[in-house]
C-alpha cells in the first residue's frame, strides 16, 4: 500500500505555535526538534548575526529587543495607518515601518521585512519539524486564524504559508478547530463556547453546530490580554520586593529582566499544579557600587499569584459576558464549554469559567494543543478519499456592504454567510441633480462607515440630472468560492454600469510575493520539496566531504599527538566531533549537520595547521 | 619516559614552535636510540622542503590546539641564553651529546631558514582585533566542540558560594541541558569573546561540564 500523503495542521499563535498531524486515525502533536510541543512564535537576528526562530529567539528577546520580532499576529494583514496598528506598535520593542501600500514592515538588521516573511519563518520551522518527523517532505497544511480575522488578514496568513513552501489547503477558524479536536461535529447539535486565553490574546467565541456544519455566531475578546500579562504581574512583584530589600531596580538590567521574565513564566506554570513555587536567581545583579553579586530567592504561592492577577481573571469573564449578551446567548444555552490556551490551566480561571457557565468545561485535550489538533483533523479530512464526517463551509468572516449618505454603512451580505453568494439592493440618489455616485465597498460590523475596513471604491458617472430619490442605482455584491468579491452598480434607467473586483489582499502584491519567494533560499531556509531536498543534500554532501578529509588526516595528526603528552584531550575531542557528525548524517538532522559542518571545518583547519607546521605533506 | 620518547616529544614541540633544525636533530637522536621508532622516522621523512613562515604561526597554532598548553622550558637551551635570536645552532656547544656527522648538509641548509625566520619575527605585534580573534580561538578550543551541550555540575545551593558576577550568572541561567555552546553564544547577548571567556571560566571552575 502506498504511503499516505503527509499533511499537517498548524496553530500559528501570537506567542506560541504548534504543528500536528493525524496518525493511525488519531490527531497527535509533532514535537519540534528540541522535543517541545510548543514553538514560540518569535524570530530574531541575534547580536552575532545569527537568525533564530522559536525558543532560542524567545530566550534572548529582552537582551536583544530591537533584533527580536514577536506577536506579529496582532499586525499581519492590517493597514499601517489603522488604529489597531497604532495601538499595537506602542508596546513593541522592535521597529515597525510603513510599506509601499500602507502595509506593515519590520526593520530587522537594517532590512525591512514584511510580516508575511516573519510568519513564514515560523511556518518554515514547523514544516521542518514535520519533515523531520515524517522523514519526507511536507507541503500541505491547514492553518488556523482567529475567527475575527478579516479577508486581508486571512490572505496574509495564506501568503506566509506560500512563502514557507506550504500549500495552505484551508484557513480555519481557531474555535472551529478546537471543536473539531473534541469531535463535537459528530456528537453535538447546538451552541458551544470556546474560551481561549493564550499567551498574548483572549478570544471568546460561540459556535453553532448543526448536523456537522460549524458556524461562528459570536466572537470577541481582547487582543492585548494573555499569559504574558500574568507573567508581568509576577515580574513586577519580584522587582519591587528586590528593590525594597536591596535598593536595586532590576528593570534597568536587561539580563536580569530576561531572567526574571523566564522565571515568572516558569513559576506561573508551576503554580497551576503546585501550591507554591520557588524562584531562585543566583547572581541576578552586581550592585552599582560593585562588590559581590546579589541573589534573588523567593517563594511564590498560588494565593499570591491569584491576588496579583485577580483583575485579569475578572476581565476575561466580563468580556465573555459581553460577547454572550451581544449574541443573545445565555450561558445555560450552551451545550459545551471548551478551554483553549495554556493560561486556562490556571485553577482560578477554570473556577471562574465553571461558575460563569454553570458547568464544568471540557478538559480532555491539552488546551495548548487543541487548536493544532483540530487543524490536523481538518487537513486529514481534506486529503482523505473518505467522506468527511463534518462539513466545514467557507463563510464570510465579516459583513460586506457599502457606505451610504450620512456616513453610515449598509450591510448587504451578513457575516458567516456561506460562499459563494450573491445579493442585490437598489439605492437612490441622496442629493438633487446628483450625476455621480461613489460606491465604497466596506467590510465590518459597524453602522458607522469609517469604522469598517474600506475594501475598494469606484464611481458611477453620467447619471441623469434629477431630484434626489428619483434615480435608482442597483448594486450587486457577488462572492465566488475563492472569496473574490465583485461589486457592480448600474443605472436602472440607462443600464449604464460600473464594477470592481476585489481579491483578498494580505498587503503584498503578486510581484512582491514572487520576489520574496525567489529570495527565500537565504531567508527562510527550505521552501519547497525540491528546495528542502536540495538544501539537505548540499549539507549532507558538504559534511560528508569534510568528514572524509578529517578522517584522512586524523591518523597522521593522531600519531603526532600520541608522541606527546598534550594530545590525549585533542584526540578525544576530535573523535567526539567525528562521532557527532556521523550521527547527524545518520539521523538526517539538518541542525546537527550545520553544527558538525562548523566543528569539522575548525578541526580540519587545525589539522592542516599542525600538518603544515610539522612539515607533513598535505 | 624513555630518552627517545623524550626526544620525540621535545622534537614535536620544537617543530611546532618553528624550530625545524633542532627538532630534526632530536628526531634523529630518537631514531638513533630507538631504530624501531616509526613516529620518529615518519617525522624525519616529512622534513621541510620549503621555507616556513613561522613568526606568528606558533601562537596561531597554539590557539587552535584543543588543549591547555603547559609552560614549557626548552631543556636543551642554556638557562642564560634562552632568547630566540640567540638560540643555539647546530654545532654550537650543547648540554647533550651531538653526532655532527649524521647531518652536516641538512644543518647548513636549515640554518639559512632560521635566519629568515628570525627576521620575520621582528614584524609588529598583532593588531587588537587579531589578538581578540586569537584569544577567542584559544577559548573556543578550551570549550571544545560548540555543538556539545554543557551541563551544570553544581546545584543551586552550591552555586551561591561561588564568586561570580551577574554576567556569569546570566550565562549559567541559560544552561538547561538542552542548549549547545553555540546556542549560548547566540542568545547571551554579549560578544562571542565575552561569552567564551565566561564559559571557559565556568569550565575551569568545574561549575559546568562539557556534554
Amino acid at each position: 500500500m502506498s504511503e499516505r500523503e503527509a499533511v499537517i495542521g498548524i496553530d500559528l499563535g501570537t506567542t506560541n505555535s504548534v504543528v500536528a498531524t493525524v496518525q493511525d486515525d488519531q490527531p497527535v502533536v509533532i514535537p519540534n526538534r528540541t522535543g517541545q510541543n510548543l514553538t514560540p512564535s518569535v524570530v530574531a537576528i541575534s547580536k552575532n548575526g545569527k537568525q533564530l526562530v522559536g525558543q532560542l529567539a524567545k530566550r534572548q528577546a529582552i537582551t536583544n529587543p530591537d533584533g527580536t520580532v514577536y506577536a506579529t499576529k496582532r499586525l499581519i494583514g492590517r493597514k499601517f495607518s489603522s488604529d489597531e496598528v497604532g495601538e499595537a506598535i506602542k508596546v513593541l520593542s522592535y521597529q515597525v515601518v510603513c510599506g509601499e501600500h500602507d502595509d506593515i514592515r519590520v526593520r530587522l538588521a537594517d532590512k525591512d521585512i514584511s510580516l508575511q516573511e516573519i510568519s513564514a519563518k515560523i511556518l518554515a520551522e514547523l514544516k521542518l519539524d514535520a519533515e523531520e518527523h515524517f522523514g519526507r517532505p511536507v507541503d500541505k497544511a491547514v492553518v488556523t486564524v482567529p475567527a475575527y480575522f478579516t479577508d486581508g488578514q486571512r490572505q496574509a496568513t495564506k501568503d506566509a504559508g506560500r512563502i514557507a513552501g506550504l500549500d495552505v489547503l484551508r484557513i480555519l477558524n481557531e474555535p472551529t478547530a478546537a471543536a473539531l479536536a473534541y469531535g463535537l461535529g459528530k456528537s453535538i447539535n447546538g451552541k458551544i463556547a470556546i474560551f481561549d486565553l493564550g499567551g498574548g490574546t483572549f478570544d471568546i467565541s460561540v459556535l453553532e453546530i448543526s448536523k456537522g456544519v460549524f458556524q461562528v455566531i459570536a466572537t470577541g475578546g481582547d487582543s492585548f490580554l494573555g499569559g504574558e500579562d500574568f507573567d508581568h504581574r509576577i515580574l513586577e512583584s519580584l522587582v519591587f520586593g528586590f528593590a525594597k530589600e536591596n535598593g536595586v531596580d532590576l528593570r534597568k538590567d536587561r539580563m536580569a529582566l530576561q531572567r526574571l521574565k523566564d522565571a515568572a513564566e516558569r513559576a506561573k506554570i508551576e503554580l497551576s499544579e503546585a501550591k507554591t513555587a520557588s524562584i531562585n536567581l543566583p547572581f541576578i545583579c552586581t550592585p552599582p557600587e560593585g562588590g559581590t553579586a546579589l541573589h534573588l530567592q523567593r517563594t511564590l504561592s498560588r494565593e499570591k499569584l491569584e491576588e496579583l492577577t485577580a483583575d485579569l481573571c475578572e476581565r476575561t469573564l466580563s468580556l465573555t459576558a459581553q460577547v454572550l449578551k451581544d449574541a443573545k446567548v445565555r450561558p445555560a444555552d450552551l451545550k459545551e464549554v471548551i478551554l483553549v490556551g495554556g493560561m486556562t490551566r490556571m485553577p482560578r480561571i477554570i473556577e471562574g469559567v465553571r461558575k460563569f457557565f454553570g458547568r464544568d468545561p471540557s478538559k480532555g485535550v491539552h488546551p495548548e494543543e487543541v487548536v493544532a489538533l483540530g487543524a490536523a483533523v481538518q487537513a486529514h479530512a481534506l486529503t482523505s478519499n473518505l467522506p468527511s464526517p463534518v462539513l466545514l463551509l467557507d463563510v464570510t468572516p465579516h459583513s460586506l456592504g457599502l457606505a451610504i449618505a450620512g456616513g453610515y454603512a449598509r450591510q448587504l451580505i451578513a457575516k458567516n454567510t456561506t460562499v459563494p453568494t450573491s445579493m442585490k439592493e437598489v439605492f437612490t440618489t441622496s442629493k438633487d441633480q446628483q450625476t455621480t455616485v461613489k460606491i465604497m465597498v466596506l467590510q465590518g460590523e459597524s453602522e458607522i462607515a469609517h469604522e469598517n475596513e474600506l475594501m475598494g471604491e469606484f464611481l458611477l458617472n453620467g447619471l441623469r440630472s434629477a431630484p434626489r430619490g428619483e434615480l435608482q442605482v442597483e448594486v450587486i455584491f457577488d462572492i465566488n468560492s475563492e472569496g473574490i468579491v465583485s461589486v457592480s452598480a448600474s443605472d436602472k434607467e440607462t443600464g449604464q454600469k460600473q464594477s470592481i473586483t476585489i481579491s483578498p489582499s494580505g498587503g503584498l502584491t503578486e510581484d512582491e510575493m514572487e520576489k520574496i519567494i525567489g529570495q527565500q533560499d537565504d531567508l527562510v531556509g527550505d521552501r519547497t520539496d525540491s528546495a528542502t531536498t536540495k538544501s539537505a543534500t548540499a549539507k549532507r554532501s558538504e559534511l560528508s566531504g569534510l568528514l572524509a578529509q578529517v578522517e584522512e588526516l586524523f591518523p597522521n595528526v593522531k600519531r603526532i599527538f600520541a608522541a606527546s603528552n598534550f594530545g590525549g584531550d585533542a584526540v578525544k575531542k576530535v573523535e567526539m566531533t567525528l562521532s557527532t557528525a556521523k550521527k547527524a548524517l545518520k539521523d538526517h538532522s539538518l541542525a546537527g549537520m550545520d553544527y558538525s559542518i562548523d566543528e569539522l571545518s575548525r578541526t580540519l583547519q587545525m589539522f592542516k595547521s599542525v600538518q603544515q607546521r610539522m612539515g607533513i605533506p598535505g | 619516559m624513555s630518552g627517545s620518547a623524550q626526544d620525540l616529544e621535545a622534537g614535536i614541540w620544537l617543530r611546532l614552535s618553528g624550530d625545524w633544525e633542532w627538532s630534526r636533530q632530536l628526531f634523529e637522536r630518537a631514531l638513533a636510540n630507538d631504530p624501531g621508532n616509526s613516529t620518529a622516522r615518519y617525522l624525519l621523512q616529512s622534513a621541510p622542503t620549503t621555507e616556513i613562515s613561522a613568526s606568528s604561526a606558533k601562537s596561531e597554532l597554539w590557539s587552535r590546539l584543543p588543549i591547555s598548553i603547559p609552560r614549557w622550558e626548552n631543556p636543551f637551551v642554556r638557562r642564560d641564553d634562552q632568547s630566540r635570536s640567540a638560540r643555539v645552532r647546530p654545532g654550537s656547544e650543547l648540554d647533550i651529546p651531538w653526532d655532527r656527522a649524521s647531518m652536516p648538509q641538512v644543518a647548513e641548509e636549515v640554518s639559512v631558514e632560521i635566519d629568515e625566520v628570525i627576521e620575520v619575527e621582528d614584524t609588529p605585534p598583532p593588531l587588537p582585533h587579531q589578538a581578540e580573534e586569537q584569544r577567542l580561538q584559544e577559548l573556543e578550543l578550551k570549550i571544545g566542540p560548540t555543538s556539545s551541550i554543557p551541563n551544570m555540575l553544581l546545584n543551586a545551593n552550591q552555586l551561591v558560594d561561588l564568586r561570580l558576577d551577574h554576567r556569569a550568572g546570566f550565562v549559567l541561567s541559560q544552561i538547561d541541558g538542552t542548549l549547545t555552546f553555540e546556542d549560548l553564544f547566540a542568545l547571551c547577548g554579549m560578544s562571542r569573546l565575552d561569552t567564551a571567556r565566561i564559559l571557559a571560566q565556568l569550565l575551569d571552575q568545574k561549575v559546568i561540564s562539557r556534554g
